[in-house]
């Protein structure tokens, strides 16, 4: 089972990716992307970690090149998160064939699968050139993983919306 | 007339161009078509930004650019949704957000369907099932 979940900033989607994964029993194990220099991201880093306290989560902190992770233990894998794992690759050393590369890897390797996402494209900012470019990467990758994902769903004030599947 | 609205680089074209199997030159694109033919096709898409370039060439009521829509005989209109960010603080853009919301929301009214795309995915969200 593939699931593709995404919202707004804040919208519930990490829970509810979360508890959606609590329905497998077997292995669980969240790979988190984010980087883990900066004091905001540390402090959103610890949240999530309470968050997850006490799921039964592995947490794997990995911001990317997937290749070598060996998921055949695992029931579930919950990627956390698609824009995160996009710029690690675009603005670090890496590139898109190595970023849709990470995501083929999930794909094809994980027995159950959820990828949770960021609805960042509905705003009225007219951004640099820099940032479309980022969103149309980011938004691509999410248009083919949609299109291969048994469930889409979109999270806001925590309630799911499903595009794609059944609850 | 149909809508197809969603957030930026969701497969809004793409998803019409199979589901009304039309080509890319049945319709305008709205980045760049002059101003003059933007609804003189089957379709537009990118229609917020070509809402964007009518507030600079000038246009400084949006039921101006209402009424064009409705006067012609335009089928298809693609737009992205750009109203759920914060309050941007360039005039332009704060402009285009508004005009946007209010175009948007004036000619579903006459639209036999609108379809808000997610991610690729179609969601009916007036009219008919497809």
């Amino acid at each position: 089972m593939i699931y593709l979940i995404s919202g707004g900033s804040r919208s519930g989607k990490s829970r509810y990716a979360e508890d959606e994964a609590l329905k497998y029993n077997g292995r669980k194990l969240y790979i988190a992307t984010m980087e883990n220099k900066s004091s905001s991201a540390k402090e959103r880093i610890l949240k999530h970690r309470n968050m997850r306290q006490g799921k039964g989560f592995e947490t794997l902190e990995k911001e990317k090149y997937f290749k070598d992770i060996n998921l055949s233990a695992y029931e579930i894998v919950l990627l956390e998160c698609l824009p995160n794992l996009t710029a690690n690759h675009i603005y670090g050393s890496g590139s898109i064939n190595m970023l849709y590369d990470d995501v083929e890897y999930l794909l094809k390797k994980a027995e159950n699968l959820i990828i949770v996402t960021n609805d960042i494209s509905s705003c009225a900012l007219h951004y640099d050139e820099e940032v479309y470019k980022y969103m149309k990467i980011l938004n691509q990758l999410a248009c083919s993983i949609a299109e291969r994902a048994d469930k889409v769903i979109e999270v806001t004030a925590g309630i799911p919306i499903y595009h794609k599947g059944v609850k | 007339m149909e809508l197809i609205i969603g957030g930026a680089y969701n497969s809004k074209l793409d998803f019409a161009l199979n589901h009304y199997n039309l080509n890319k030159s049945d319709f305008q694109n709205g980045a760049e078509c002059s101003l003059n033919d933007a609804f003189n096709k089957k379709g537009i898409y990118n229609l917020h930004l070509l809402i964007r370039r009518f507030i600079i060439s000038g246009i400084d009521d949006y039921n101006k650019i209402i009424e064009k829509i409705l006067s012609s005989n335009i089928e298809i209109i693609i737009c992205t949704e750009v109203g759920n960010g914060v309050v941007p603080l360039d005039k332009i853009d704060n402009q285009m957000r508004e005009y946007v919301g209010r175009i948007l929301s004036a000619i579903s009214m006459h639209c036999t369907k609108v379809i808000r795309v997610y991610y690729g995915i179609p969601s009916i969200i007036k009219g008919m099932d497809i």
